[in-house]
Parts: structure tokens; sequence; C-alpha cells
């Protein structure tokens, strides 16, 4: 794969992780700009890595998204839950995406169906379409400096070809080792959608040719196109965060520029030019404009109005009485009453507040009704003006112009130009770019799990080869009689077991994830479940920090989410039930992690009904996992545990969530074949609590040997609880059965030959007993075998190939001298 | 080679890639005033572009590549 998709893809998965932690945050606490924050520059950078590549689908449906989240971080828009469910299923897409790119490196075919789709519904929720979509009036309002700065020549074609349309303008900034990237900006710019207007610049003085680095791009671009932003901001994908795309309308275009020229002709046209615009007469004006332009010097203010006014006439006709009324203005007083921002930008605060006056009072003013068109075309120009340089939010402007239009109305005007706190929304805080994370980056590696998994082979390798040095220094004093040697050898064993252990505790630590890297999926699975049962559900997760091996965690996220599951589908009663019983409408899940030695220990409880025991023994008898008569004998609480055995389930209905024919059984096995067991505390009425203890880590399990039938056999440590030595008198036979007291408890026997179905071991009749006690599932049972062997530390490799699906082993493990040794799968065994 | 040096006359041609321009930008250190001929020019690297312009040459012609031209707009022409 592409090394750079390589690492685009877990990026991409923990960005969309954080994304989605956060949007489930922002459903509680929709005003969090802590968190609303993190989410916008999750996605934002999600949106700016996928450029990269080519799945534009992706990327588009992540701009949607984003366009959202800004409208909510500006507080445009309220997060509900809907908005919330469109975010997430968005995401989901975006992930199984990710899936897919991985496995094959492009994106399903599907997927630019559904991302228009998608992205379709998550613009519905944006008004006007978003600051992306590039339709809503604001953006086409907000004409940048730059584009009044376009030779004028380039300005009046491009105005003529947009016919008086709206354009896209374009400012690209490359970067400075943009070469090395083997980028062209020129090259980009030729092959650039629909362009009608292009101007280059350096970005600093061009210094002396010799001075030059012929290798580093200090040209700047400034351009004009008809394609829709959309188009142009897709053809510049790649360098996105180096280009400023803007809607304008053709109007910001007519930016004057030149020396004011006296003159009395100047103000004998402006009065006919006037009346003629008021009578409709386009001949007589293009006349008049010919006749002018000929005698106006032609680098004066005066001639370019005119030049405007030649672009106009031809491309609009006479239509715009507001822009008429300005350019004519313009020809009449050599200056210009521009309107775009490049004027309005420097108005001092006092100014502004004179022009404003000046506004209301004109306004104010009775005068002829056919004034009024002009009139409102200067209170409109200037209160847009003045929102532009204030930065003040535009939204809901348009409507209280054309309210200002319909009533005239002095005190509207008033609150527009002055008083300007009342107007329309909330100021929209000017959207910053996400500020570059350059600084400060963590110090972190991200290392393929395949290497570490090969250093913890070598490391298991090592413990195995340091196993032989033992053995090796038996054999220097058994065979060669040489004790010295073998001390010898002893003290080398004990260094490089020392340094072998440092390794390993090394190793380990890498491989160790907090457990919220598995619990991390919850909060949004709780949310889901419990929409569609109609609960009400509240998640509590403590001590998501504590730590495990990557490897104990996976196999821990499959049966966690079966026991929550269950919990929300069995365990917690509906809101009605739930305030029946007297209890909060709202049930809680709480699932806790903590450490017991070396073990990591998930508890998930909640405070739901509880296991049913009765109903559970009965089910059990019926389906004919225990007799009757050992259902009845049983305590409550072995009773509850019933649930782990195969073939339980106790809901008549197959609900669509948790009972899908595999039940707590697998639960049971998955933590099992791990190496951890799970037990059941039910509290009948007020829940029930379900513990999973899983080893800290699967690579190097502790095993004693032991002898039977003269083949060794291995026992993972931790199932054992004790050894001894048991006089053949003190066997008692039970029926069939053989057990022993151990401290008043009376304690099942087994004989490990015959459970390998072995002869030629010991056997029955020896004075005593070798018996190792050991835990099985929360029950002690004694294991007769010949003998104990040496207690060592192994690698435990599951059985493969032909040995695959072997009963009563759970693995196999090399011995010090090279030989195979097959380790007991007790639970299956006995 | 798609640009050459006679006299002051800097000819390019065809497509001029990135490679060009370190060679040019040490070829027009040499020549004084230059003056560019830029009839048979293809497409120029932003590169080469910038070397041009930086060397302050003049054009013989404007270029009618409406990119091309844009970019070197700021150049003067000779007067032939």
């Amino acid at each position: 794969m592409n090394p750079l998709l390589a690492q685009f893809i877990p990026e991409a998965r923990d960005l969309v992780d954080r994304a989605a932690t956060g949007i489930l945050a922002l459903e509680t606490q929709p005003r969090d700009a802590e968190v609303i924050n993190g989410v916008f520059r999750a996605v934002h950078t999600l949106k700016g890595t996928s450029g990269l590549f080519e799945v534009g689908p992706l990327t588009r449906l992540v701009h949607a998204a984003e366009d959202l989240l800004e409208e909510a971080r500006s507080g445009g828009l309220e997060l509900n839950p809907e908005i919330v469910d469109g975010l997430l299923e968005s995401l989901d897409l975006v992930a199984r995406w990710i899936d897919a790119l991985e496995r094959r490196e492009r994106l399903p075919d599907e997927a630019e169906g559904e991302s228009s789709e998608r992205s379709a519904a998550l613009r519905l929720w944006l008004k006007d379409g978003g600051p992306g979509a590039g339709s809503a009036a604001a953006a086409v309002r907000r004409a940048p400096a730059w584009v009044g700065a376009l030779p004028e020549t380039e300005r009046l074609a491009a105005f003529r070809a947009a016919r008086g349309g709206a354009l896209t303008a374009f400012a690209f900034d490359p970067e400075e080792d943009c070469f090395f990237r083997g980028d062209d900006p020129i090259g980009m710019l030729r092959n650039a959608p629909e362009v009608l207007a292009l101007a280059a610049e350096p970005n600093r003085p061009i210094a002396a040719l010799d001075a030059v680095d012929p290798l580093m791009c200090w040209l700047t671009f400034r351009g004009l196109s008809r394609a829709a932003p959309g188009v142009v901001a897709e053809h510049f994908r790649y360098v996105a965060e180096r280009v400023e795309i803007v809607e304008i309308a053709a109007s910001d275009l007519a930016v004057l520029t030149g020396a004011r020229a006296e003159g009395p002709v100047f103000r004998d046209f402006a009065a006919s030019a006037r009346r003629r615009v008021a009578a409709g007469d386009a001949a007589g004006l293009a006349r008049a404009l010919a006749a002018l332009s000929g005698i106006a010097a032609s680098a004066s203010l005066q001639a370019s109005a005119l030049r405007w006014c030649e672009a106009y006439l031809e491309t609009c006709g006479l239509s715009r009485a507001a822009e008429w009324e300005r350019l004519i203005a313009a020809v009449e007083t050599g200056v210009a009453s521009d309107p775009t921002p490049q004027a309005a930008a420097p108005v001092a605060a006092d100014l502004a507040q004179t022009l404003a006056l000046e506004q209301i009072e004109a306004w104010e003013t009775p005068g002829e009704a056919a004034l009024e068109p002009g009139r409102f075309a200067a209170a409109e120009n200037t209160v847009r003006a003045l929102f532009a340089a204030s930065r003040r939010s535009e939204a809901g402007l348009d409507e209280a112009l054309a309210a200002l239009r319909d009533r005239r109305d002095g005190e509207l005007l008033r609150t527009l130009l002055g008083l300007q706190e009342r107007a329309a929304a909330p100021a929209k805080a000017v959207a910053a770019p996400a500020a570059p994370e350059a600084s400060g980056l963590p110090r972190v590696l991200r290392v393929d799990q395949g290497k570490i998994d090969a250093i913890m082979n070598l490391v298991a390798e090592l413990i195995v080869a340091k196993n032989g040095l033992s053995y090796l220094a038996e054999r220097a004093e058994r065979e060669h009689g040489s004790r010295a040697m073998s001390r010898e050898i002893k003290d080398a064993h004990a260094v490089i077991d020392r340094i072998t252990q440092g390794l390993q505790v090394g190793v380990m630590s890498v491989r160790m994830l907090p457990v919220s890297h598995v619990l991390q999926r919850f909060p949004r699975l709780v949310r889901d479940v419990a929409r569609t049962l109609h609960k009400k559900v509240e998640l509590v997760v403590e001590g998501d920090d504590t730590e495990a091996d990557k490897n104990v965690l996976e196999s821990l996220a499959d049966p966690l989410i079966h026991i929550v599951r269950n919990s929300l589908d069995h365990g917690l009663e509906t809101p009605q039930e739930r305030l029946a019983a007297g209890k909060p409408e709202h049930g809680t899940v709480r699932i806790v992690a903590h450490n017991a030695s070396d073990f990591v220990v998930i508890e998930v409880s909640d405070d739901g009904r509880g296991v049913d025991v009765a109903r559970v023994r009965e089910k059990a008898v019926e389906r004919g996992i225990v007799s009757a008569e050992r259902a009845r004998e049983m305590s409550d609480a072995e009773a509850a545990n019933l649930v782990f055995l195969p073939g339980f389930s106790t809901k008549d209905a197959v609900s669509d969530l948790s009972g899908r024919g595999v039940g707590m059984d697998v639960v049971r096995s998955t933590v099992v074949r791990a190496g951890g067991e799970v037990a059941l505390r039910n509290e009948p009425g007020k829940g029930a609590t379900v513990a999973i203890r899983l080893p800290l880590t699967m690579a190097v399990t502790r095993i004693v040997t032991v002898d039977c039938a003269g083949r060794l056999f291995g026992i993972p440590m931790d199932a054992i609880a004790e050894t001894l030595r048991l006089q053949e008198t003190a066997i008692r036979r039970v029926g069939g059965s053989e057990a022993f007291v151990l401290r008043n408890a009376v304690v099942p026997l087994a004989r490990l030959s015959e459970r390998l179905g072995l002869e030629g071991g010991r056997g029955e009749g020896a004075d005593d007993e070798a018996v190792m006690v050991v835990n099985i599932g929360g029950e002690r049972v004694g294991l007769i075998v010949d003998g104990f062997r040496e207690r060592m530390e192994t690698v435990v490799k599951p059985l493969a190939g032909v040995l695959e699906g072997l009963a009563g082993f759970s693995g196999t493990a090399m011995l010090g001298d090279g030989r195979v040794l097959l380790i007991l799968d007790l639970a299956e065994l006995i | 080679m798609p640009f050459r040096v006679e006299g002051s006359r800097v000819i390019l041609e065809g497509h001029c890639s990135i490679e060009e321009a370190p060679d040019l930008f040490q070829a027009l250190l040499t020549v004084e005033q230059p003056v560019f001929a830029l009839r048979h020019a293809e497409t120029l690297h932003t590169a080469v572009v910038q070397v041009l312009i930086a060397a302050r040459g003049r054009l013989e012609t404007r270029p009618t590549e409406r990119t091309l031209a844009a970019c070197l707009a700021g150049l003067e022409t000779a007067v032939s």
C-alpha cells in the first residue's frame, strides 16, 4: 500500500473516533466550546488530509459535516438529537469507507451516491446551504479587497463574460517549498475551470537575480472564474489551505481607479445621464458615454467610471439603478463612493458614525418621490459597507433592508446604521482557520503492531531459550560431575533471567493500552440501543485509564458489547416499569475497570430488575442443561451463573439486540480462551453485575509441569490453588466418583491419567497421591497426577494445523530441552 | 534543450519543466538585458516563469496563452 495512505488510515480512524466521541458529548452539553472546537478540529483535519487521496466522496461528506459543525460552533445552529444522529451516521459511513480503503485502497463504488445523499441530508440543516455552498447571500457580498486590485482590463472582461451575474474569485498563495512536492502552481492555474481573469504578483520585492533561489516559489495568484465556487474548490482541493475562494457579485468588480480629473463636462454628463437612466434611454446614454470617453484622460477616475458605465450598459442595460447612481456620482464628483469592502475596510469607528448620521439625515429630509430609489440605494450601500467593515454577521440583513424599502422606517435605519447592537443576528465570530498544530507535537511514534508483535515473539523465544540454561546446569552436574560449572551456568542464567524480565516488561508496556481504547465505543452503543428500546439510560464509566495488553483488550471487546447489550435489553426496565417499582426513570449502566494484581477486572453492572433466578432454573431444566434435582440443590448464586452455559437464553422472543442464538456462553468461552473468567452477581430487583477478569497480558504464561503416565503436561499457574500429598486412606468414594475433605469442605477428585485416557501411570495402590487443587469456574477440584515438576514461564502457542480442535488442550509450549509441552485446558477436561 | 541563449536573446521552446529552472537561472546570470523569445514555448513551469521575472528581461512578443500572459504581464516588451 502507498505508505502515505497506510499512514492516513489509522490517523483517519482516530479522527473519526475523536469526532464521534465529541459529538456524543455535545448532545448533552451543546454549548461546550472546548468540545465543539475539538470535534471541529478533528473533522477539519480529516477533510484536509483526505484531500491527498482519490477519495472525493469522503472529502465532500466530511466537508458537509464540517460546515454543519461550523454553524453550530458559531452559535447559528442547535445540535438536536436528529442532527447528532445525522452526524454520527455520516461518521459511521466514513469509518466504513476507511475500512474499504484499507482493504482495497479505494472507496466502494456506491460511495459517490451515498456521499451526495448524506451530504444533502446534512446540508438540509444548514440555513442558506452553509458557508461552503457559496450560495449564501453573505458569501456573495463579502468581496475581498484584492478583487478590486486586479487589472481593470481583466475585471472589465470578466464582468462582460459573467453578464453581470455571480463570479468566483480565488486567491492562491502557493507554499514556498511547493516545487519540492511536485507542484506547479501555474500548471494548476492553466487547467483551472473557466478562468476569466488572472494576475500574478510576487509576495515580496524581487531580489537581484543572483540572490534569487530558483527553486523557491514566491509568486502569488489572484483570479476570477465563471465556474461555481464548489467547482473551483474541487480543482484546488490539493492545496485547499493555500487558496481562498469567494463568490462575488459582478458589481464587486466595478472598483474605480485613477486620479480625479477636473472639468465642468463631467457634471453636465451626470445630469443628463441621470435623466437618461430614469427615462430608460439606453441609446442616448451610450452616445453620451462614447462622447465623454473620447475626452476624459484614460487614467482618470472618471474615465474608469465611464468604462464601467459602458460595461453595465452592454451587459445589464439600465436595470440596476443603485449601481448606475454610484457610477454616475463618481463621474460627477471624481470620487468613488465605493460600497465594496476595499473602500469600507479602513472606515474608522467615528467616520462610520458620521456616514451613518448623514444617511439618516438624508433619509428623514422630505423629498421628491423620484429620488426615493436612489436614496434608498445610498442607504443600503452605507448599511452594507458598515456591516462589512465591522465584520458583523449579515444574517437577516437582506430581510431588514427589504423591510426598510417597504416601510421607509427611519427607526429601523437608525438601528441598522447607528445603534447596531439590536441589529439582526448575533455577531458571528469570524471563522478563524484552525490554527496549525505544529508546535508541541506529542513525541509519539506510530508503530505497526506487527513490529511490536515480532519483538514480543523474540522475547518469548528468549524466555524459552533461557529456560534451556537450567537444563544445562543440571546436566553439567549430573552427567559431567562438574558442580562448579553448574553453578557458573546458574549464575549466567540468573543474569540473563533478569535482563529478559526487563525486556519483557518493556515490550509489555509498549503493548499496554488504557481500557478506554475498548470503552470509547460504549457511549455510542448505549445511546443507540437505548433509543431503539425506548429506555432511558445513563452510562457511567470508571477507571478507564486502567491499562492492559492490547490483545487482551481486543479479546474483551466483543464479550463486553454483549454484556452491555444484555443489561440494556434484559436487565433495565422501561421508564414506566422503573417508576412503578419506585426507581428513578433513568437506568444506570456502570462499567468499572480496575487492576487486581496481574489481572484486569471489568465489571458491568446495572440497576435493573436483576436475573430472575427461578426462571433461570426452570429454563435450564427445560433445556436439559441441568437435572431438576441439581437445579433444586443449587444456591441462587450458582443458579444465576447457569446463564453462562451453552444453549441458554431466557427471553422467549429473540430480540433484535442480544438474543441472537449466541448468548452468555459465548461471552464465557471467549473470556476463558483469553485466560480469564467471568462471573455474575445477582441482586433480584436491584440489578446484576457481570465481572470479567482477564490476565494483564496473554503473551507469557506461568505454568507448572506435571508428570502423568510418564509424560509431561503443563497447567496454567493461575488455575492452581494449592498442591498437596494425599494419603490413600483419605480418599472417599462417593457413588462412582472420588472425593476428599479439605479444610471441612468436600472436594471432588479426578485422575488426570483417566481423563486423558492414558495408561501406565502409577495408578491406584500407591501410599499417597500427588493432588493439585485447581479452580475451575469458581469450583475446586483435586487433580491426581503422578508428580509435580518445575514451574516455568513460557509462551503458550494456540493449537494450530492438525492439532486445531483437539479437545482438552489449550495450546503448546516449548520446553528448555526442545520438547513440546501440551498445556491442559482444565475447564474442558474435567 | 528547451532553452538556448543566442547573444542577449533567450529562446524557450516546448515544455520547460522544473529541471530547466536552475540551468536557465545560471545561464541568465551571464546575459545582460535578456530578451525572451517565447513564441514556441508551450508550457513553462512556475519556477521557470519566476526566473524570467527575476531576470527582469523583456519579451519579444506577449505570449498568447493567457495564463502565461497574465504571469508575465509585468515584463516589458522589447522594441524590435
